[in-house]
């Protein structure tokens, strides 16, 4: 693994599969304080351990770290020196590797499989240990060494074999034997030609033992065998790492990388019993991990991108504890209800003395919706109500005075004195802050971020400027606790600032909202396309545009029910099992994330679900990246989105659900559904 | 000799065909072939990928309908079924078929000692939907071609992986992401059926390519779309430029792109690499498409001798 690829773009490179062992050191960040990523993994610890995470939440790097490739380099290039100071030899191996799809099917029985798996993944195992570790053999012992290790056969290996090498080259034959009976099987149908000469843990367990023995150096050293990548195997496959969980013993122990979806089985081989969590193997869910470490998160994700920086010289050595990071990204500016922002999106419209879009639209409500026979009558009350609402210095407060007439529309006899009254509360905020009007204030502090939004959306059609994701907090917060998607951010974001010759990262400059903007949406392009789900893609991505849609047509409605929509929380126990499995495939690939904990069921009692749409994935409909507004979704609708069979109803489900919002003018009798709960 | 040439299915009288082999789908340019050309026999295989019922089944005496999934059974099922085939001249046209069947088939037809048999290929005029053409529904596994899996080494810090580029650029991503520790090489199609496919491919390519690699620019060649032959040769010359240059240790190959190119890749494959620590991998697929395409257009009949 000795590939460095550098480019321009110090991001580029996101993969710690693409990484040089090198590399793996150079790029090495973990969190401060003693609770960080090493306490996390316990190297030393003869517990197993299955090590799951979402794509890019930082698995192989953590397992590649504590390798012996790596260890080595951080020893003098000794591994007796880092086995003695570390406690531990790291085996590092990809399950790729082994092409395990080649032991399966082929008419064979899934017994059959299961032992010709084991004795080729255990040859293999063997090979790699007896490579990483012959360096560190005296030659003298080599022969006594090998000797013990054919005893462990159960047939009679040849005598001719008395160095390491010789041995491990016996191995790969061994190995290479089942290959071709392997390959051939298709045709011949049969595997009987494989002898398995050993029993079943025989090399993975002793063969450590018997190093120690002829190098007593390592006689302290735990081996770790750290198998990364398994979510493919088969379940055959599965059950046989869970056997040698399950039976692991001395100076061994195993920690399995995994996608979060990547564990089928529990289960062992034989009698099939379950290997049992906490007692056999502990779980680390790596992503979720971070994520509940928010500020320790936030320092590793700031020091990751320092750290790239460093690399790539646009911080120069002795800069670091200087560097103002957050100052590298434009920001917008949030001051006065981010008055400048808004006076900006909307100066066009007051440079052509056109009406601002938004009160034109809540005019042509009115003309439409106004039930006034005479018509200078209901033209002097629209115009009123609309100069009522009317704060040009203030866009964003427009959006909320018009959000607060939609509100209390319905039933209202008299909108111009609900105009009037809501200028007054707008007056008072402006005057007294929180203090002025309570109640404004927090309408605000709410719904404040949608406004935005939707001022973005207004002022913007046709003109390509959108909804704008920046600066590195938010950047650090889409990047949801897994490190990779906070770097394709960056990548991205660096790709269009370096188009735009804005020279980031640079002294004295700033990457823009506009690549900030643009590089977050590439960025969430990527993560859609990326994630690439199973046999059940086309299900799980059409359930996560509806559900976006969803959200989006609450955030762009008129008197959105929630705000910052970004999180859903169903019951249990309702939904169709197709619903629920394209539910749960969509979590396992990172679309959703579950909420720890859930949300109470005031109604039931009970505990239901709670998932959030990945915040990767907001740019790409405009929706937000927070978890502070919550629907919680009705068996009916719940089906329309999960389950293919039913999404046909989706547009009906949709559309009843959004209709108080997009048409709040409406009064109860004909939007029943303003009384229908989430 | 290996042998290119344009075939008018009507006049295809004097290739004296005894058996002619073709996958039914939807496609005009699959079944206007199939019913111009002249041969002895005429089969049509029903694939259970594309899911027809049986009263979709064309009006024809003889169809064998596969019932296995798996490539070898399919084609071990099809060439049995046909009878004995010495000294039978075969045509199977490829158009209908999927890559890893036609993979199949060469390495099958080799091992039973068919060393010489016709390849019909027809071009679409179009490809439907233009450059969202979907050619494959969720990939569900990328695994191993039946007959093309090598024995490979342990050490896998030098993979090679070649990737024939197609049109379906989820596909590219799959692959490549299944293999994501190995050097990527991609083969374009070139000339496409026209200007616009190519700028077409292009576009889903750089969608792709950004999930992949960021310095593309030494790893792609050039191979025309419809000659297998010249595809064969055109890989086996990278190959050695890499060999030369490069470190090799496991060597993958995915043809992603038309099927005269995945035959190409078997030609190559077969003749260099049966030793080599190589093997075929393409993403599987439980659905296809029985209609991406529009239109008919040029038909290409390949005589291949293995």
């Amino acid at each position: 693994m000795n590939r460095p690829r550098t480019t321009g773009n110090p991001f580029d490179l996101t993969k710690a599969t693409d990484f040089s062992d090198e590399q793996i050191v150079r790029y090495w960040v973990d969190l401060a304080g003693e609770e960080g990523l090493e306490s996390l993994f316990k190297p030393t610890s003869p517990m197993p351990m299955l090590l799951l995470g979402g794509k890019g939440s930082g698995k192989t790097h953590l397992m590649r770290y504590f390798s012996s490739a790596v260890q080595k380099l951080r020893h003098e290039n000794s591994l007796l020196a880092a086995a003695q100071r570390e406690g531990h030899i790291g085996i590092y191996l990809r399950a790729d590797g082994l092409n395990y799809w080649r032991f399966a099917g082929k008419g064979q029985s899934e017994d059959q499989w299961a032992a010709v798996f084991s004795f080729y993944f255990e040859l293999w195992l063997a090979a790699q240990v007896l490579k990483t570790v012959s360096e560190c053999l005296p030659s003298s012992v080599e022969s006594d060494l090998v000797r013990e290790v054919l005893g462990l056969f159960s047939t009679k290996q040849p005598d001719s074999i008395v160095t390491v090498q010789g041995l491990v080259d016996h191995l790969t034959e061994l190995r290479k034997d089942v290959d071709h009976v392997v390959s051939n099987c298709t045709l011949t149908k049969t595997l009987s030609p494989i002898d398995i000469c050993l029993a079943s843990g025989q090399l993975a367990f002793e063969l450590p033992p018997l190093i120690q023995k002829y190098q007593p150096e390592f006689r302290d050293a735990l081996f770790v065998y750290l198998i990364d990548e398994i979510e493919n195997f088969t379940e055959t496959q599965q059950k046989f790492l869970n056997t040698l969980i399950r039976y692991r013993r001395g100076n061994v122990s195993i920690k399995i990388g995994a996608r979060l979806y990547g564990i089928q089985t529990k289960s062992t081989l034989g009698a099939g019993e379950v290997i049992k969590q906490d007692a056999e193997y502990e779980r680390v869910e790596l992503d979720a991990w971070l994520r509940d470490q928010d500020k320790a998160y936030a320092e590793l994700a700031r020091n990751l991108i320092i750290n790239r920086l460093e690399q790539a010289q646009l911080i120069a050595p002795g800069n670091k504890s200087g560097y103002l990071l957050g100052d590298k990204f434009e920001t917008l500016d949030s001051t006065n209800n981010y008055q400048a922002v808004a006076l900006d999106l909307v100066k066009k419209f007051d440079a052509r003395n056109e009406e601002r879009p938004y009160l034109a639209a809540l005019r042509q409500i009115l003309t439409r919706e106004l039930d006034i026979k005479n018509h200078e009558e209901k033209y002097r009350q629209i115009d009123q109500i609309v100069s009522l609402l009317r704060f040009p210095d203030h866009p964003l407060l427009e959006k909320a005075n018009i959000y607060l007439l939609y509100k209390d529309w319905s039933g209202q006899e008299n909108l111009s004195k609900l105009a009037t009254e809501i200028a007054a509360q707008a007056k008072q905020y402006l005057e007294g802050g929180k203090e002025g009007s309570p109640k404004y204030y927090q309408m605000l502090d709410h719904f404040r971020s949608d406004f935005l939004a939707q001022l973005f959306r207004d002022c913007s059609r046709g003109s390509g400027r959108s909804v704008v994701y920046a600066g590195l907090d938010t950047l650090i917060h889409l990047s949801q606790g897994v490190p990779r998607n906070l770097l394709t951010l960056l990548k991205h974001i660096f790709r269009r600032s370096a188009f735009a010759e804005e020279r980031p990262f640079q002294t004295g400059c700033r990457i823009s909202l506009a690549s900030q903007a643009e590089g977050v949406r590439d960025a969430a392009a990527w993560f859609w396309d990326d994630a690439q789900p199973d046999s059940h893609g086309t299900e799980v991505r059409a359930a996560i545009e509806s559900l976006a849609e969803l959200f989006r047509g609450v955030r762009f409605s008129l008197k959105p029910a929630e705000c910052e929509l970004g999180t859903f929380t169903v019951d249990n126990r309702i939904g169709t099992s197709v619903a629920r499995s394209v539910l749960n495939h969509a979590e396992n690939w990172s679309y959703l994330i579950r909420v720890r904990d859930g949300a109470v069921n005031r109604n039931e009692g009970t505990i239901d679900g709670k998932y959030q749409l990945s915040p990767m994935l907001v740019a790409k409909w405009e929706v937000s990246e927070y978890r502070r507004g919550t629907i919680q979704l009705s068996e009916a609708i719940f089906n329309a989105i999960f389950d293919p069979a039913l999404r046909s109803d989706f547009d009906d489900q949709l559309k009843n659900r959004l209709r108080g919002m997009r048409e709040p003018y409406l009064n109860t009798k004909q939007n029943p559904s303003q009384s229908f709960l989430f | 000799m290996q042998k290119k040439s344009v075939l008018h299915p009507k006049h295809s009288a004097d290739r004296k065909w005894d058996v002619f082999i073709s996958a039914f789908n939807d496609s005009r340019r699959v079944k206007s072939v199939f019913s111009d050309v002249t041969a002895s026999r005429k089969i049509w295989v029903m694939l259970p990928e594309y899911g027809y019922q049986q009263h979709e089944q064309p009006n024809h005496s003889e169809i064998i309908a596969l019932t296995s999934r798996r490539e070898a059974d399919q084609i071990s099922q099809l060439i049995n079924s046909l009878g004995p085939l010495e000294d039978k001249r075969i045509c199977v046209d490829i158009t209908g078929f999927m890559r890893p069947q036609i993979l199949f088939l060469i390495y099958f037809l080799t091992k039973i000692g068919i060393t010489k048999f016709d390849a019909v290929y027809t071009e679409p005029e179009q490809y439907g939907r233009k450059e969202d053409t979907k050619f494959s529904e969720d990939v569900e596994i990328v695994r191993q071609v039946d007959g093309y899996e090598g024995v490979h080494t342990d050490e896998v810090a030098n993979d090679l992986l070649i990737v024939g580029v197609g049109y379906d650029d989820g596909l590219v991503s799959r692959v490549a992401g299944d293999k994501d520790g190995a050097k990527l090489f991609q083969l374009l199609s070139l000339p496409s059926l026209s200007a616009d496919m190519y700028q077409e491919s292009i576009l889903r390519l750089d969608k792709a390519s950004l999930a992949i690699d960021p310095a593309l620019e030494d790893r792609t060649f050039f191979a025309p779309a419809n000659d297998p032959f010249v595809v064969a040769s055109e890989l086996s010359q990278k190959f050695k430029q890499l060999r030369g240059t490069y470190p090799i240790g496991n060597i993958y190959l995915s043809p992603l792109a038309t099927k005269p190119q995945a035959l190409g890749f078997a030609l190559f494959f077969l003749h260099e690499l049966t030793s080599a620590p190589a093997s075929i991998i393409f993403p599987f697929s439980n659905n296809y498409s029985r209609e991406t395409s529009k239109g008919i257009g040029r038909s290409w009949v390949y005589e291949m001798h293995l």
